[in-house]
């Protein structure tokens, strides 16, 4: 019997080491977050999607419009929801002002991911895609894995990085109320990393012209049901090339897409660091609140000549959340 | 009878945890190098220099290296020249491309010959230190050196042993190839795990990269990708120059058994903003693939193995086509080259283009042929090359690439053993 406890213990202390899965943006998941979609006059944005597996799958998406309302300034926090069907291996493709129209163009109905409405002019937010079954439950079925292309109208510039993967786990009990907790889902990451240029710093290939660079942050929680958007405090740890430490704040509901200087004007200046490059980690501020974590992830942009071109990055994790992340998906009736 | 039936029960109940350890690490069963956490190996799969503009617009290559812990942290970095050069005029660069051109680089007779050279060189970094340099540079001083600058808390970039730190500019220009960082004990230069707890001692170092070229008409392009990162674990066996990478004894976690890539197909027209004909714009996409396991010890492509690559691509029917190629050391290939002539003859009968496969994007699973005593994993990047109607004609944009499952066999890497600069 003694054995049994042990082998019990040891199973117990694999199970624990391996149960620490985190968000990846190398890897399928069964959530996929693309933190930042625009579609206005300058830019447009091309989505990818793909089913990673052998066996159709099938998504309920979330686009959230986090532009800013024009009479309060406060994102906006508008949802609309669509459904994909992917068979296995297929990838989709859509341009976000055009979405896909209601009848396939070019293929059988059983091939057809769409129908995706398009997005409004003007729009800017994030996507998000969960794995359900054929009855719009979620599964923990790691098939997904995206890309998102932001394209310049005028220049064609682009922009390209991955959406980022939640891991479906083993404890996933079916419900809508999505728990990022390492048990249901891989738990959002406890400290984001950022390399970057200061602003204002000289490209050192360009030499004559400057980097900018630009974060955008979503929360991982969000109660779609009830039209509650995830909010949080983000601590900015900053060190320079002569280890040299600075810190600053964001306060974030729903959706936040932010100059670098727009953070501070100070910590983030290139003339006050007096270094080229530094490294930021941030940091969710984590609370007494038992309802729900506030986890987020997100991108960097770098934009060079006057911002002409650029490009796009995920961001680097560390560790799991202490609080886990609730996302509510509206019930279908 | 009661021992017999504690036996059963023994068995049946270890059968049942067993099973439910074997099926729990199924599921989460995964690859772990990454591109996205901090690593003790660092890959760098393309670096480019091309200063005067040789082969396209002039370009150069920026990189950022991270400490992302609280301690001093060492690095071994390995810089492979995979610049291929005429037969008859070692020192005329050339590629498959340029030769495949009405204007080829080698001429009187010469082929375009595949190269293969390792420098490497050390450096030390503070607690959290970023530092950045040009490819074409190197850096030289380090930020604290130790001698006239020093960092906070008098710490600087001087190894325990008191040799600076500095960075080699690559070897040649123009100049095609990778990088391998190992991160090492700062006392004693040999690889060890990482420092941080928060990060499972994976290690510590992270890193990105950005490609800048500026095209004649002053048009300037960036595209940008982060390094990929194999996490230490916590064995080590005792060899400090010969670092397993996954399989049996793993020192650090194993290369990933299939890189799936989802792109765009060659030739795509891509319409955005209502469709007007001022956005639209046409991509291609180059692969780059690199070894994980590789003899840094030697120089030279005769010390290589091939790795064979297989295909498998999908479009948005489900329609599944399948290629193969293979490389040794370091490969940059148009998607629609790799089963045509490379150039750009043939590539509208590739099954990497569009005009073959009818649909828009696809998704490539490429997997790396084991051999007899190696897993043979290879790790990569993608780059777009967008060209419309804009008035700056040519955008590009890079990526790194998704991948899924690890390999029971393992792969190598033999470091150059380390000497004090």
């Amino acid at each position: 019997m003694k054995r049994l406890g042990l082998l019990i213990i040891f199973a117990g202390a694999i199970l624990a080491t391996v149960a620490t899965a985190e968000v990846s943006t190398d890897q399928p998941g069964a959530i996929i977050i693309f933190p930042k979609i625009v579609s206005d006059q300058s830019q447009d944005t091309i989505i990818q999607v793909s089913n990673a597996a052998g066996a159709s799958v099938f998504a309920r998406c979330f686009y959230i419009d986090g532009s800013p309302d024009e009479a309060s300034g406060q994102p906006l926090w508008s949802v609309t929801n669509f459904e994909i069907s992917l068979t296995r291996q297929q990838p989709a493709i859509w341009v976000a002002s055009e979405g896909l129209p209601t009848q396939p163009p070019d293929r059988p109905k059983e091939l057809y991911p769409g129908p995706i409405p398009p997005v409004s002019v003007g729009f800017l937010g994030e996507l998000r895609c969960v794995v359900v079954n054929d009855n719009e439950t979620p599964i923990s079925r790691n098939t997904l894995t995206g890309e998102a292309t932001l394209i310049d109208r005028i220049t064609h510039a682009t922009r390209k990085y991955q959406g980022i993967t939640v891991q479906g786990l083993a404890g996933n009990n079916g419900d809508n109320t999505l728990l990022l907790n390492d048990v249901e889902y891989s738990a959002c990451p406890r400290v984001l990393l950022f390399n970057h240029f200061f602003d204002g710093a000289p490209d050192p290939v360009l030499l004559n012209t400057t980097i900018e660079s630009s974060l955008t942050f979503v929360p991982c929680s969000d109660d779609l049901e009830h039209t509650v958007p995830g909010s949080s405090t983000l601590q900015f740890n900053v060190a320079n090339e002569f280890e040299q430490r600075f810190s600053a704040s964001l306060p974030l509901t729903c959706f936040a897409d932010v100059k670098l200087s727009d953070i501070s004007r100070t910590v983030f200046n290139f003339a006050l660091q007096g270094t080229m490059v530094g490294q930021t980690r941030i940091r969710p501020i984590v609370d007494a609140d038992t309802g729900h974590g506030h986890g987020v992830v997100g991108i960097a942009e770098e934009f060079r000549d006057s911002r002409q071109t650029g490009a796009a990055l995920n961001l680097h994790f560390i560790g799991g959340s202490l609080q886990p992340d609730v996302m509510v998906l509206p019930s279908t009736f | 009878m009661s021992t017999m039936m504690g036996n059963m029960r023994r068995a049946i109940l270890t059968g049942a945890v067993s099973a439910v350890i074997a099926l729990f690490a199924l599921g989460v069963a995964r690859a772990d190098v990454t591109s996205d956490r901090p690593g003790a190996v660092l890959i760098f799969p393309k670096i480019v220099v091309d200063t005067s503009g040789v082969f396209g617009p002039r370009t150069d290559t920026e990189l950022q290296l991270t400490n992302t812990s609280d301690s001093v942290v060492s690095a071994r970095c390995f810089l492979v020249d995979a610049t291929s050069h005429c037969s008859n005029n070692p020192r005329q660069a050339c590629t498959p491309e340029t030769e495949a051109s009405g204007t080829p680089r080698c001429t009187g007779g010469g082929v375009c010959l595949a190269g293969w050279a390792t420098t490497d060189f050390r450096l030390t970094l503070t607690k959290r230190q970023p530092i950045a340099w040009k490819a074409s540079d190197g850096l030289d001083p380090f930020p604290c050196d130790g001698l006239n600058d020093f960092c906070h808390d008098n710490q600087s970039n001087k190894g325990s042993d008191g040799s600076l730190s500095r960075i080699l500019s690559v070897q040649e220009d123009p100049f095609f190839g990778e990088m391998k960082c190992v991160e090492v004990d700062p006392s004693t230069f040999e690889p060890t795990i990482g420092f941080n707890p928060a990060n499972n001692a994976g290690g510590d170092l992270k890193a990105e990269v950005t490609i800048v070229s500026k095209g004649s008409g002053g048009t300037v392009d960036a595209r940008k990708y982060n390094a990929i990162a194999l996490e230490s674990t916590t064995f080590q066996d005792g060899d400090p120059d010969t670092l397993v990478v996954g399989g049996p004894g793993a020192e650090y976690n194993g290369c990933p058994n299939v890189l799936i890539l989802d792109h765009f197909f060659d030739g795509a027209v891509i319409h955005t903003h209502g469709r007007p004909s001022t956005s639209s714009a046409s991509v291609t996409t180059d692969l780059t693939v690199v070894p994980c396991g590789e003899d840094l010890s030697t120089s030279g492509l005769n010390s290589l193995t091939p790795i064979t690559l297989q295909f498998l691509v999908f479009n948005e029917f489900e329609q599944r086509f399948s290629t193969s190629t293979n490389f040794s050391c370091f490969r940059e290939i148009q998607l629609s080259d790799i089963d045509t002539r490379v150039g750009p003859f043939g590539n509208s009968q590739s099954i990497f283009s569009v005009a073959v496969e009818g649909t828009l994007s696809g998704q490539t699973r490429i997997r790396s042929v084991a051999g007899p005593n190696s897993g043979n994993t290879i790790v990569g990047i993608a780059e777009e090359f967008w060209t419309g109607a804009g008035p700056n004609g040519r955008f590009t944009d890079a990526t790194n690439i998704h991948f899924t499952g690890t390999r029971d066999q393992g792969d190598t890497i033999v470091l150059h053993p380390d000497s004090t600069p």
